[in-house]
C-alpha cells in the first residue's frame, strides 16, 4: 500500500511536470502569434538604465556580480545573464567601465560570453572603457572579501547583484552602501531578500527575478511563455482554494457537491 | 555553426536528465547510462578550471607589468598560487605514498601474524611496526593539510565572522523609518523581536491574561506568532509556488535554447 502510494505520488509528479511543459510550449507558440497577458513593469529593471547613467556622470565603474553561491549547476546563474548582457551593453554604449567579479572558474566562460556578446551588439558605441571580468578564487567567503576589496578600490557608482545569493549578499550590499553606490539586487533565495531590502535601493523579490529574465529578453515567444506561467500559477491558486474549501466544509456538503456534479454530467 | 553545437551541448544532457526523471522506476530506466553523461559533464566543467587560471594570471601579471595601483597585492596573489600549488602537490603525493605503503603494511602484518613460532612472529611484527614508524616520520608533514588547517580555514572563519558586523549594520538600516515600505518592515520587526523576547510578554502581560480573546490576541507574543506563522508563512509559500513554476519554465527555456543572454547571437552579428 505504502509503495503504491509512493509510485502514485511519483506518477503524479511526472504527469504534473509534463502538463506544465505542455502548457509552457503552448504559451510560447501562442506568444509567437502575438498572444500575451498584460503584465506589470518592474521598476528595478528601469533603474538599471538610471544606474549606468549615474556611473557615466560620475566617471565611476558599474559592478555586476552573481555572487558566491551561483554555481554552474544553478539555473539562477543562467537566468542572470540577460541582466548582465543589458548592463554590459549599456556600459559599452555610455562608455562606462564594467567590473564583474566571478567566484567559480566554471562560470567564468558564461559571464565572458554574455559580456562579449553585449559589447559586440553595442560595437557602434565606440567604447574606450573595458569590461573587466575577473575570477576571484577561494570559495564563497574569500571571493566576497576579495570582491569587497576590489569594490573599495574602484568605488563603483552602481552595484547590480543578480543570481542565487547566500550569506555573502549582506557583505556585498553593505560594502556597496558604504561606497554610496546605487544598488539593485535580485535573488529568488527568500531568506536573503531582507538583507538586500535593508541595504539596496531596488530589489526584485522572489519570482520577480525570473520575470526579469524573461522581460529583459523582449522576445514575444518568452512573453507568451510568461503568460502561460501566470495561468499555471492561477490554476494552482484555484486548486488551493478548492482544496481548502473541501477540507473545511463538512463532508456532507462536499459529497452533495460531487453527487450534483455527477448527476449533471450523467455518470 | 558554433551556436548550434552549443545549443546541442545544452539540449542533449538536459534531455537525458529529463528522460532519467520521467523513466525512473520503469523498465526503460536510463539511470546507468546517465552516469556516463554526468561524468562527461564533470570533465567538460573541469576544463574551465584551466580557463580560470589563465584569467588569474592574465589579470595579475598585467597589473604587475603596468605597475597599476595594488600591484603588490597582485604579487602576493601570484606567489600565493605557487606556494599553495606546491603545498597541495606535496600533500597529494604524500597521501598517495602513505596509502600505498599502508596497503603493503597491512598485507605484511597479516602474513607475519600467520607465523606459528611466537618468537619469530613477535620479531617480525616488531620489525614491520618499526619500519612503519620510520616511514611515517618521513611523511609527518602534509602540505595540503597544513595549508587547509593553517591558512584556508582561518581565512574563511575570519570572513564568516565579519557577518556578525554586517548583520548589525543591516538591522540598523532595517529599523530606520525611511518610507512606507520601511515602516511596514520596521513594524513587523518590532513586533517579532519584542514578541519573541521575555520583555514583550512582560510588557503585555495584562493583555495576555484578559478574558476577551480579541484583547489577548493583540498581546506581543501572540502578535509575533501571528506575523511569523500566518502572515510570513503564507507570503513565503505563495512566493515559493511561483518560484517553483518559474524555475521549471526557465530551465525549459534554457534547454530549448530560448533563453536570451546565453546562446542567442548578438543582434547584427549574424
Amino acid at each position: 500500500m505504502f509503495l503504491f502510494a509512493i509510485a502514485a505520488g511519483a506518477a503524479l509528479q511526472k504527469a504534473a511536470l509534463l502538463l506544465l511543459l505542455a502548457a509552457l510550449t503552448a504559451g510560447m507558440i501562442a506568444g509567437r502569434r502575438g498572444w500575451k497577458l498584460p503584465g506589470r513593469e518592474l521598476p528595478a529593471l528601469a533603474a538599471i538604465v538610471e544606474a549606468i547613467g549615474r556611473c557615466a556622470e560620475t566617471g565611476r565603474p558599474v559592478l555586476f556580480t552573481t555572487g558566491g553561491a551561483s554555481e554552474i549547476r544553478r539555473v539562477e546563474l543562467y537566468a542572470s545573464m540577460p541582466a548582465l548582457r543589458l548592463v554590459a551593453g549599456l556600459a559599452a554604449r555610455y562608455d562606462v567601465r564594467l567590473i564583474v567579479p566571478v567566484c567559480y572558474a566554471q562560470t567564468l566562460p558564461v559571464h565572458m560570453l554574455a559580456v562579449q556578446d553585449a559589447r559586440l551588439e553595442a560595437a557602434d558605441a565606440d567604447a574606450t572603457e573595458e569590461a573587466d571580468v575577473r575570477f576571484l578564487p577561494g570559495g564563497q567567503f574569500l571571493f566576497a572579501v576579495a570582491a569587497m576589496g576590489w569594490m573599495s578600490r574602484e568605488r563603483p557608482a552602481a552595484c547590480i547583484y543578480f543570481g542565487y545569493w547566500e550569506a555573502d549578499s549582506l557583505m556585498f550590499a553593505t560594502q556597496g552602501r558604504v561606497g554610496e553606490a546605487l544598488q539593485i539586487a535580485a535573488t529568488p533565495n527568500l531568506p536573503q531578500t531582507p538583507f538586500f531590502l535593508a541595504c539596496c535601493d531596488h530589489v526584485l523579490i522572489g519570482e520577480e527575478f525570473w520575470l526579469a529574465a524573461a522581460q529583459l529578453g523582449g522576445d514575444p515567444v518568452l512573453a507568451g511563455g510568461l503568460s502561460a506561467q501566470d495561468l499555471i500559477k492561477l490554476s494552482v491558486a484555484l486548486l488551493i482554494v478548492v482544496g481548502a474549501a473541501a477540507a473545511t466544509l463538512p463532508m456532507g456538503v462536499v459529497s452533495d457537491v460531487f453527487a450534483a456534479v455527477r448527476a449533471a454530467v450523467g455518470i | 555553426m558554433q551556436r548550434t553545437l552549443l545549443k546541442l551541448a545544452i539540449f542533449l544532457p538536459a534531455a537525458f536528465y529529463l528522460a532519467d526523471f520521467l523513466l525512473e522506476g520503469t523498465a526503460a530506466s536510463i539511470h546507468e547510462p546517465m552516469k556516463i553523461v554526468s561524468s562527461a559533464v564533470a570533465i567538460v566543467a573541469a576544463f574551465a578550471v584551466g580557463l580560470g587560471l589563465i584569467n588569474v594570471f592574465q589579470v595579475h601579471l598585467g597589473v604587475i607589468a603596468r605597475r597599476e595601483r595594488g600591484w603588490r597585492g597582485s604579487c602576493v596573489v601570484i606567489a600565493s598560487f605557487f606556494i599553495t600549488f606546491a603545498l597541495c602537490l606535496q600533500g597529494s603525493l604524500s597521501d598517495r605514498r602513505v596509502r600505498d605503503y599502508e596497503d603493503s603494511f597491512h598485507r605484511r602484518l597479516g602474513q607475519a601474524e600467520q607465523e606459528t613460532d611466537p618468537v619469530a612472529r613477535d620479531a617480525a611484527v616488531s620489525a614491520i611496526r618499526a619500519d612503519y614508524d620510520a616511514f611515517m616520520t618521513q611523511y609527518r608533514f602534509n602540505g595540503r593539510r597544513f595549508f587547509v588547517l593553517n591558512a584556508y580555514k582561518p581565512l574563511v572563519a575570519t570572513a564568516m565572522a565579519l557577518l556578525g558586523f554586517y548583520i548589525t549594520f543591516a538591522a540598523y538600516r532595517a529599523f530606520r523609518f525611511s518610507g512606507r515600505d520601511a515602516a511596514v518592515m520596521m513594524l513587523a520587526a518590532v513586533i517579532v523581536v519584542l514578541g519573541r523576547d521575555p520583555i514583550g510578554a512582560w510588557l503585555t502581560a495584562g493583555l495576555e491574561s484578559s478574558k476577551s480573546p480579541w484583547v489577548a490576541w493583540i498581546s506581543l507574543p501572540r502578535a509575533a506568532e501571528f506575523v511569523v506563522n500566518t502572515l510570513s508563512a503564507a507570503f513565503q509559500r505563495g512566493l515559493q509556488i511561483g518560484l517553483g513554476v518559474a524555475v521549471i519554465a526557465v530551465s525549459y527555456r534554457i534547454m530549448i535554447g530560448r533563453e536570451r543572454g546565453l546562446i542567442e547571437p548578438p543582434r547584427g552579428s549574424e
